[in-house]
C-alpha cells in the first residue's frame, strides 16, 4: 500500500509517505497524540486528507490532484476500533453478519464457521452487545471485521480501554489471525510489546512526522527512535522455545537461538514458542563471566550499538538470533570501557523475565 | 356528553387532517432531520432557524401570510391557477399544507436528535463494514431512533388537531371541509352551549393528557436504547 498525505487540523498537521508491505503486520508505534489514528481514518476514508494520494491493490483511493475520494463503503478496508462500536441492537450473530451480508457471494472469502471457531465466540450468538465483557466485544468486533473479507485491516489500539489481563487474553486471537487468515493488518498502538509480539515491522510517527520504517532491530539504532521508545518504556520482547520444566526448582529453560535462558515456570508446552519481555532498565551488563552470583542468566553477546538518550545509555547487544536492548548508566559505560564490538555478558534476574501474553504463567 | 353529528364531523375531520399531515411531514421532514443532524454546512444555522419558526411566531402571522401567499393574487395562488388548481384558502388542500409547516418543528427536532444521539461512530462502522448510507440508515439509525421517531409522529399528530389560529386563518369555518374540532368548540363557546363545548374540551384535554404521558414514559427507553 503506497500512503502519502496530508492532513491538517488546527494546530496539528499529518504529514505520512511510505509504502507498506502488502502482507503481514505492520506495527504503527508512537505517544498519544503522534496522529496514529488520524492515519488510520484517513486510510480508511473516514476523514479527508488536505492533499495526497493513497493506494491499495494498484486501486486509487484517493488522489488529491484528480478528486479521487473512494468513500469509506467503496474501500473494502476493515477497522477494529478502541471502542468496539457494536450496533447495540443487533445481537452477536447479527453484528457478526453485518458486513458478510453486504458481500457478493463471491467475494465472502471466509466462512463464518471458521472465524467463529478462531476467536471463540460460539457460545455468544444470540446475546446482545451490552451483555458481553469488553475483551469478547473485542473478538466480535475483529470477526465482524474479518467477516468483511477486507483486503486490508486496521486495528486502532483494539486493547486501549481493557485492563492487563484481558489485553494479554485478547493478543493470542490477534497471533492466530494473522497466522491463519492472509489478510494485510496495520496495528496501531502505543505499546511496544503488543506489536512486538505480533510483528518486527514497525513505523514510527511522532507529532505527524514518520521518524522510521522497518524491522524494528534496525530503526530502532536511529536516535529519534530510541529516545521515544524510551520515554514509552522500552520492552524487549523476545520469542523462545521451551526446552525443560523443573517445577522442583522453580524455573522453566527455554532457548534463544543457541543460548539458554531460565525463567519463572511457565504453562507452555516443551518445544511450544513462548514469547517473553525483559524491560531494558532490568538488565545488567558485566565483561566477564561471574561465577557466583544468584542471577541465573548470563547471555553472551557483542555490542552492536551504544546511544546516549538523555543522561542514560541505551546498549544494543546481538545475542544470536536476537537483540537486546539494555539500559545502563553513562558512568558505568565508562568505567567498564563498553564499546561497538565489545563482548559483554547480559544479567537477567529470572523473575524479570514475563510471558507475553501473561496467561502463560503458572 | 353532547356529541351531536356537526361535533362528530369536526372530530373525523380533525382526525383525518392530522394523520395526512403527520404522514406528509415524516416524508418530508425525515430527510430534512437526517441533513441537519450530519451536515457541517454554514447554511445549517439558516435552516434550523425557518424550521423553529412556527414555534414562536403567533399562528395568526402565519395564516396571514399564507392567505396571502395562497389566494388567487399570491405567488403560489397564481401559480395554482396556471396549473388549473382552484386557490388553497377555505379548501381542506390549504389547510393541510398550512398545517404541515405550521408542525414542521414538531417532526423535524425530535427526528433530529433522535438521529443525531445515533453518533457518527456507529455510522463509520457501518460504512467500514460496506454498507452504503441508505443501508446504515435503515438497518442502523432507524432502529435506534424509533423512540424519537415515535414522539415526533406523536407530537406532530397532537399539535396539528390542537392548532386553531392558522386553521381560522386559513380554512375558515366550513362543515366538513375545515371546521376542525378546535373550530367547533369556539362554534359552541360563541353560541353560549357551554356543555357541549364543555364535552368537547374535555375530550381533547384528556386525549392530549393519555398522549403527552405516553410520550413522558417512553422518554427513558430513549436513553436506555441509545447506550
Amino acid at each position: 500500500m503506497e500512503i502519502h498525505v496530508h492532513y491538517q487540523r488546527q494546530n496539528f498537521a499529518l504529514d505520512v509517505e511510505m509504502t507498506l508491505q502488502d502482507q503481514g503486520v505492520t506495527g504503527i508505534y508512537g505517544p498519544s497524540g503522534a496522529g496514529k489514528s488520524t492515519l488510520l481514518s484517513v486510510i480508511a476514508g473516514l476523514i479527508q486528507p488536505v492533499s495526497g494520494r493513497l493506494m491499495l491493490d494498484r486501486q486509487v483511493l484517493f488522489d488529491s490532484e484528480k478528486c479521487i475520494n473512494v468513500p469509506v463503503h467503496k474501500r473494502r478496508i476493515g477497522i477494529v476500533f478502541q471502542d468496539s462500536r457494536l450496533f447495540p441492537h443487533l445481537n452477536v450473530r447479527d453484528n457478526l453478519n453485518y458486513g458478510f451480508n453486504c458481500l457478493a457471494k463471491k467475494e465472502q472469502r471466509l466462512e463464518f464457521s471458521k472465524i467463529v471457531d478462531l476467536l471463540e465466540v460460539g457460545h455468544l450468538l444470540t446475546q446482545k452487545p451490552h451483555q458481553l465483557s469488553g475483551g469478547e466485544k473485542q473478538r466480535v468486533a475483529l470477526g465482524r471485521a474479518l467477516l468483511t473479507s477486507p483486503r486490508l485491516l486496521l486495528l486502532d489500539e483494539p486493547l486501549a480501554s481493557l485492563d492487563v489481563r484481558l489485553k494479554h487474553q485478547i493478543l493470542p486471537f490477534l497471533r492466530r489471525v494473522k497466522d491463519e487468515i492472509n489478510i494485510p493488518m496495520i496495528y496501531v498502538s502505543h505499546a511496544i510489546d503488543e506489536i512486538l509480539y505480533l510483528t518486527s515491522q514497525i513505523a514510527m510517527l511522532d507529532r505527524g512526522k514518520l521518524l522510521a520504517v522497518g524491522k524494528f532491530q534496525e530503526v530502532i539504532h536511529d536516535e529519534q527512535v530510541l529516545a521515544l521508545a524510551q520515554s514509552l518504556g522500552l520492552e524487549n520482547v523476545l520469542h523462545t522455545t521451551i526446552c525443560e520444566h523443573h517445577p522442583n526448582y522453580g524455573y522453566t529453560a527455554a532457548t534463544i537461538g543457541p543460548q539458554k535462558i531460565s525463567m519463572p515456570p511457565m504453562n507452555a508446552a516443551i518445544g511450544s514458542q513462548l514469547s517473553v519481555t525483559i524491560a531494558a532498565s532490568n538488565i545488567a551488563l558485566s565483561t566477564g563471566k561471574i561465577e557466583e552470583i544468584s542471577i541465573q542468566n548470563q547471555l553472551v553477546g557483542t555490542v552492536s550499538a551504544i546511544q546516549h538518550v538523555g543522561t542514560r545509555m541505551l546498549v544494543s547487544v546481538d545475542i544470536g538470533g536476537a537483540e537486546l536492548i539494555v539500559e545502563i548508566t553513562a558512568k558505568a559505560l565508562l568505567d567498564m570501557r563498553i564499546e561497538h564490538g565489545s563482548t559483554v555478558y547480559c544479567l537477567i534476574k529470572t523473575q524479570s523475565i514475563h510471558p507475553f501474553p501473561i496467561s502463560a504463567s503458572r | 356528553m353532547h356529541i351531536n353529528p356537526a361535533d362528530l364531523q369536526a372530530i373525523f375531520l380533525t382526525i383525518k387532517l392530522a394523520s395526512v399531515v403527520t404522514l406528509i411531514l415524516l416524508l418530508l421532514a425525515t430527510p430534512l432531520a437526517w441533513w441537519l443532524a450530519r451536515t457541517h454546512s454554514k447554511s445549517k444555522g439558516v435552516v434550523s432557524a425557518l424550521v423553529a419558526l412556527p414555534l414562536v411566531l403567533p399562528p395568526s402571522v402565519l395564516g396571514f401570510y399564507f392567505l396571502l401567499a395562497m389566494g388567487p393574487q399570491g405567488a403560489v395562488g397564481h401559480f395554482l391557477s396556471a396549473l388549473g388548481w382552484q386557490a388553497l384558502p377555505f379548501t381542506f388542500k390549504g389547510l393541510v399544507v398550512a398545517s404541515v409547516i405550521y408542525s414542521l418543528p414538531f417532526m423535524v427536532q425530535p427526528l433530529q436528535n433522535a438521529f443525531e444521539s445515533v453518533g457518527k461512530n456507529l455510522l463509520d462502522a457501518a460504512a467500514s463494514l460496506g454498507a452504503s448510507m441508505r443501508r446504515t440508515f435503515f438497518t442502523i439509525v432507524v432502529p435506534l431512533s424509533w423512540p424519537g421517531i415515535l414522539t415526533a409522529i406523536i407530537l406532530t399528530f397532537v399539535h396539528t388537531v390542537g392548532e386553531f389560529g392558522v386553521v381560522l386563518m386559513i380554512g375558515g369555518n366550513i362543515p366538513g371541509v375545515t371546521r376542525v374540532v378546535s373550530v367547533q368548540i369556539y362554534d359552541h363557546v360563541e353560541a353560549f352551549e357551554y356543555s357541549q363545548a364543555h364535552s368537547l374540551s374535555a375530550m381533547m384535554l384528556i386525549f392530549s393528557f393519555v398522549v403527552l404521558l405516553l410520550i413522558y414514559t417512553l422518554r427513558p427507553n430513549t436513553k436506555s436504547v441509545s447506550h
